[in-house]
């Protein structure tokens, strides 16, 4: 049953699938002529023609878009101009460097956003709460790339055993401060959704009547209350998750992370399309499937919301 | 308008002064649209000039400062002041003009799809989950590096990705709106569609869109300075926040105050949109009080 329903489901991606490769496609063909983009400013026309060919530009475009999309289901996304090597390859390289820094930010912020989020519910109205709401519009306010360099003034400087940018694989020292700096915005999100989620639970009926029956006050909060309101929070942690598969673009950088974030930036500046174009799609796809998974979980942990997002 | 409308409006100006972080927000942003206004000749200095006899000058009430350099200079001796205010005058621009061009296409397509119903609704739906599934600021550096880093085209770019966010909200409260009484009775008596969504649905859709516009004034702000931030927004010599913290990166310990004040002007002005535009929603309507929703979290990955 769940089987079926997940299949119907992936069967209703293909188009979401084909839009997002058409885009992808068109980005490159934006200016109208890709071979602009390879061939110095002053380059020859014959040589221009020879690219041309070479790259099969001088067809109709639905002709080069279905031999891109040939390629693509080969995971053939073309060679990098700059590293000589297939483009999905080097996206696929920086992939662990980007999962390290999104599986650790996302934990910082669940371990802090959900317990915050959920004071700030039980103590609505209070000062408690009205200091968590403000703390949590700052933080999404904060631009990473000035949380990022004021951690490297304050911190990377001061504390000798945090390195001032650069990469080891599954090295925390390495990865704490990037992540610090990735944490706050997400901390934000998830405190603010986690608390709206449990204020309408707090609001429910059957809360109520728990309550009246004169189930302790604790039982309430564990079972009635945090058990349902915790619920959507995944939906929310499925988003943070797909957006973090795309590289944090800026914290890259700012910190010298080899993920695919830095990736895209240097690629973009060294007009290296292919691994762009293999960097636009793989994110969007992997956005879509993973809110996908997410919605299927949701399904599985709350019996009382079908296939479809609709309440039983 | 009525009276009871003008104090029900009176009411709720009332409700969004007594919040001290409103008031704090609307300060800010006037000063930042005067800064923006401001005549570039008037300014204490040239903000493109640079003085190398006055290079990374800490602000004026530090050892060594003056205060013809309030707030110091940058490596190349200009006037970190005079850059910031220069510098809101693009951001504020760009971030404009393409919150515009993401509210008239969302809006659009969100009346249209929330109206419709049917096939126009499934298929602009869909369109929207392609839309947010590319990761924004991939798209936005990917087109930026293909089609160039020009004033007009970060504009289009970050105002065209910019219309399902506008176009998922404004087609769910399309949708709750075209079943009021109000809206049954234009129908039955022969109102055409482009007159209910003009004349029914849209007006009624104007205090949300307000506040949606504030939240995305926020969001693209932070792109635009990102993407500056990165050498893919505005260009040098022309000043912007963004780009003035990338300058810094490399005078971290030298010339911080370069990086405080650049990167802590973006903070304030996207934190006053934020404050802005959650003061307006709650004023507008109570019942909202104490019930924060959570923003979209395409951007964390920024």
């Amino acid at each position: 049953m769940i089987l079926a329903g997940f299949a119907r489901r992936l069967l209703q991606l293909i188009p979401v699938f084909f839009v997002i490769s058409v885009v992808t496609f068109a980005i490159t063909r934006l200016t109208g002529d890709p071979s602009a983009l390879l061939l110095p400013l002053d380059a020859p026309q014959e040589a221009r023609d020879l690219l041309r060919a070479d790259l099969g530009l001088d067809e109709p475009i639905w002709v080069q878009y279905f031999r891109f999309m040939e390629g693509v289901f080969q995971g053939d996304f073309g060679t990098s101009f700059r590293y000589r090597q297939p483009a999905l390859e080097i996206v696929l390289e920086r992939l662990p460097a980007t999962l390290e820094l999104a599986v650790v930010s996302l934990g910082i912020a669940l371990i802090v956003g959900l317990p915050v989020g959920i004071i700030a519910a039980l103590r609505h109205g209070t000062w408690i709460d009205n200091a968590v709401q403000f703390v949590a519009f700052v933080g999404q306010a904060m631009p990473t790339f000035y949380t990022g360099l004021l951690g490297l003034v304050f911190i990377a400087v001061n504390v000798s055993w945090i390195p001032v940018g650069g990469y080891e694989p599954r090295s925390l020292r390495h990865v704490l401060l990037p992540a610090l700096t990735l944490a706050p915005f997400m901390i934000a999100i998830i405190a603010r959704f986690t608390r709206s989620s449990v204020l309408d639970v707090m609001g429910r009926d059957y809360v109520r009547t728990a309550r009246a029956k004169g189930v302790r006050e604790r039982r309430v909060t564990m079972l009635h209350i945090l058990r349902n309101a915790l619920i959507p929070v995944i939906t929310i942690i499925g988003l943070q998750v797909g957006a973090l598969l795309g590289g944090a673009v800026i914290t890259e950088v700012v910190f010298g992370w080899p993920g695919i974030g830095r990736l895209a930036v240097t690629s973009v500046l060294q007009r290296d399309f292919p691994v762009v174009q293999a960097i636009v799609m793989l994110t969007a796809v992997a956005f879509v499937v993973i809110n996908q998974i997410v919605d299927v979980l949701y399904t599985l942990v709350d019996p009382r919301i079908d296939l479809y997002g609709r309440e039983r | 308008m009525t009276d009871r409308g003008v104090s029900l409006r009176r009411a709720a100006l009332r409700r969004f002064l007594r919040r001290p972080s409103n008031l704090v927000s609307v300060v800010f942003l006037v000063l930042v649209v005067i800064a923006a206004l401001w005549p570039t000749s008037w300014l204490p200095h040239d903000p493109t000039a640079s003085d190398l006899a006055a290079r990374l000058r800490p602000p004026a009430w530090l050892d060594g400062g003056s205060w013809s350099y309030v707030l110091g200079t940058d490596n190349i001796g200009r006037d970190v002041f005079s850059r910031i205010v220069l510098g809101s005058r693009w951001s504020l621009v760009i971030s404009g003009t393409a919150v515009v061009i993401a509210a008239v296409l969302g809006i659009t397509a969100g009346v249209i799809a929330g109206y419709r119903g049917g096939w126009v609704d499934s298929i602009t739906m869909r369109a929207v989950d392609v839309q947010l599934a590319f990761p924004v600021i991939i798209l936005v550096i990917a087109v930026v590096g293909v089609v160039g880093t020009g004033i007009t085209q970060l504009i289009l770019v970050m105002g065209v990705t910019g219309w399902a966010q506008y176009a998922r909200i404004v087609r769910g409260s399309t949708l709750s709106i075209r079943n009021q009484d109000y809206v049954e009775a234009a129908v039955a008596q022969g109102a055409s569609a482009w007159r209910i969504m003009t004349r029914d649905i849209l007006p009624n859709l104007a205090s949300e869109i307000i506040v949606l516009t504030s939240f995305n004034m926020a969001r693209l702000l932070l792109l635009e300075s990102g993407l500056s931030f990165l050498g893919l927004g505005i260009q040098p010599p022309r000043p912007s926040w963004g780009g003035m913290v990338g300058d810094a990166r490399d005078y971290l310990q030298s010339g911080w105050w370069i990086l405080a004040f650049a990167g802590g002007t973006i903070a304030l002005a996207v934190l006053s949109f934020n404050f802005l535009g959650d003061g307006i929603r709650d004023a507008l309507d109570p019942r909202t009080r104490h019930v924060g929703t959570a923003q979209s979290a395409e951007e964390a990955a920024s």
